[in-house]
């Protein structure tokens, strides 16, 4: 006699997790409205409206970087030690590692979690998914020094999450002894940017 | 020596948990191989896992199965029994004398034994470790020596069928067979409980005493889940935490409280699903003084919610019950100040604006009435 309802159900629904009226929520309140003036970098590969005096004309933006198949190791984060790397499903998958620095009980724990999307736009609609999932009021945007790629939240000093091109990238902290994420965010980003840059990709 | 007891299987009936085990698996990467018992291999109880199930056996005979070879090519047909070394934690009585004829070449296929005086219901929910002494006597003679077998023994209030477990691998994939490794904890979190709201309570006690010393509320990351994504919940990862592994991360948000929750408690026999509450429409809802998971204040580091996410009894509306782990509510008249009781919402339902339930302790009364259950947010992460 079969099993009834058996594990592994699905967790496919028949309802978005997320209402209409929530989405636009979280777009007002991190300024991720496309149509809002400067909220919202162009993406690549888009012509956008530039003015001249009184005269408009459209300007193509170079097409967005892109990654594919990133690879997680030691050199993404120089200074740390990986200790593992998680594959989680979702859409997009997403690529979950653990680095570590200082001695054992003492340590420094960072969580890099990366997606890669399908493009640059879609990296934008799934960073909104993304937010979701955080309940904190403290999340904040930002930008000019602070930014990190295209779009920059964090939250305190402990945390940033950003997109560049296609990817999402979450760095968080893990560990009692606490780093301030700016630092390692911008050596990964720029660990990510030179391979990209090495592939002939962006 | 005359015989030799080659093997034992406990789980010899994959598609019931009636007369015999359940189907379970060590861990992510390690399966329970059947027969669980062999001779030269199984020295340890851990060596020779078992877990049965009180709801499905009870009014059942349980029975096992065990192989033999005779040393002693006179014997033909002995009665062959087991007899309980008691110690701290017997739970599956002993094995029933049968008579085993011996085939010419001397091993025996797998004969089939019924157990007697099994406690495994009065103990309720644990871990124990059997030791039978294996014994055998020709006809009129008597009972002699021949082996020891020693194995350890789980035992859950029901058959876990609830996701993330399941007992069907066609249907749910065997590394969704019920874990070792968890119940190694769930057990004995849930240990002396005889139905599943008692198992959901203790276990839901159980995780959030682990903090300070094991972990803490992450109040550095904005509150998304070292242990999950929307999908799955790293269980794996976690049970390295509890271990004591090193480079483990020490914070938890509401989702990983939720899916340890609900998957510990699952294990056991539970139902219950990870869902969540929120403004439905969008908004941070303000909360009344709570005590977060590993604080020793009621000043929290978050002082509202977007949402929040707990271990939820299906169909996860306002009058279905709640179990969270991850923060103290005030359970006193006013849970809107100082000071403050102590209540850990365990079988506690959401409730309705006024009730004085969990909904009214958790959420400041303005927000009260926009503050509900997203019962279309309730799922049972799948465990890796």
């Amino acid at each position: 006699m079969p099993w009834p309802n058996s594990g592994g159900e699905s967790n496919d629904r028949e309802e978005p997790r997320m209402t209409p009226e929530r989405r636009e929520w979280i777009k007002n309140r991190y300024g991720l409205h496309e149509e809002a003036a400067g909220a919202m970098p162009p993406v690549g590969g888009e012509e956008v409206m530039v003015h001249h005096g009184g005269a408009v004309d459209t300007m193509a933006i170079e097409p967005a970087a892109e990654w594919h198949d990133v690879e997680i190791d030691d050199g993404l984060l120089p200074g740390w030690r990986l200790q593992h790397v998680d594959l989680l499903g979702g859409n997009p998958p997403e690529k979950r590692a653990v680095y570590t620095r200082g001695e054992p009980g003492q340590e420094q724990i960072l969580s890099v979690a990366i997606w890669e999307c399908s493009s640059a736009k879609v990296a934008r609609s799934f960073l909104i998914d993304l937010l979701d999932q955080f309940s904190s009021s403290r999340i904040k945007r930002l930008d000019g020094d602070e930014a990190i790629g295209d779009i920059t939240l964090g939250h305190d000093q402990y945390m940033r999450l950003y997109v560049r091109g296609n990817l999402v990238v979450l760095v968080r902290n893990g560990g009692w002894n606490l780093v301030p994420a700016a630092e390692p965010t911008r050596e990964l980003d720029a660990r990510l940017i030179e391979r990209s840059e090495a592939a002939g990709h962006g | 020596m005359s015989i030799r007891l080659e093997a034992i299987k406990l789980n010899h009936d994959p598609s019931g948990a009636a007369s015999d085990a359940l189907t379970i698996r060590r861990n992510a990467s390690q399966v329970v191989q059947v027969p669980e018992w062999r001779h030269g291999v199984s020295n340890n109880p851990e060596d020779s896992p078992a877990a049965y199930a009180i709801e499905e056996t009870r009014g059942h005979t349980i029975k096992i199965q065990a192989q033999f070879s005779r040393l002693d090519p006179t014997l033909q047909n002995v009665e062959i029994r087991a007899v309980e070394l008691p110690g701290l934690g017997s739970a599956l009585g002993q094995v029933k004398a049968h008579t085993v004829a011996f085939p010419p070449g001397g091993g025996t296929g797998f004969e089939t034994f019924e157990l007697e005086n099994v406690v495994i219901e009065p103990l309720g929910v644990g871990v124990f470790t059997t030791t039978w002494r294996w014994q055998f006597r020709r006809a009129g003679g008597a009972w002699t020596d021949f082996e020891t077998s020693r194995h350890r023994i789980y035992v859950v209030v029901r058959a876990p069928r609830f996701s993330p477990w399941t007992q069907d691998p066609a249907g749910g994939g065997t590394d969704q067979l019920p874990w070792i490794d968890v119940l190694d904890y769930a057990c004995r979190w849930a240990a002396q409980a005889k139905d599943v709201d008692e198992a959901a309570v203790r276990v839901t006690r159980a995780v959030n005493d682990l903090g300070p010393g094991v972990l803490t509320y992450d109040c550095f990351s904005g509150g998304r889940g070292h242990y999950t994504n929307s999908e799955e919940f790293l269980c794996t990862r976690f049970l390295e935490l509890l271990k004591g592994v090193p480079g483990s991360i020490v914070f938890v948000n509401c989702s990983d409280c939720a899916a340890v929750v609900s998957t510990f408690a699952n294990i056991l026999g539970a139902d219950l699903a990870q869902s969540t509450m929120e403004i439905l429409l969008g908004g941070q809802f303000d909360l009344n003084p709570v005590r977060l998971i590993g604080a020793a204040d009621w000043q929290p580091c978050e002082t509202s919610f977007g949402r929040h996410e707990v271990a939820w009894k299906r169909p996860c509306h306002a009058e279905d019950e709640i179990f969270d782990a991850c923060l103290q509510l005030d359970g006193d008249a006013d849970p809107t100040a100082s000071p403050h009781t102590p209540l850990l919402a365990t079988n506690l339902k959401f409730g309705g604006v006024g009730d004085m339930l969990y909904r009214d302790r958790l959420v400041v009364p303005a927000h009260r009435q926009r503050c509900e259950a997203n019962a279309v947010a309730q799922q049972r992460r799948r465990v890796q």
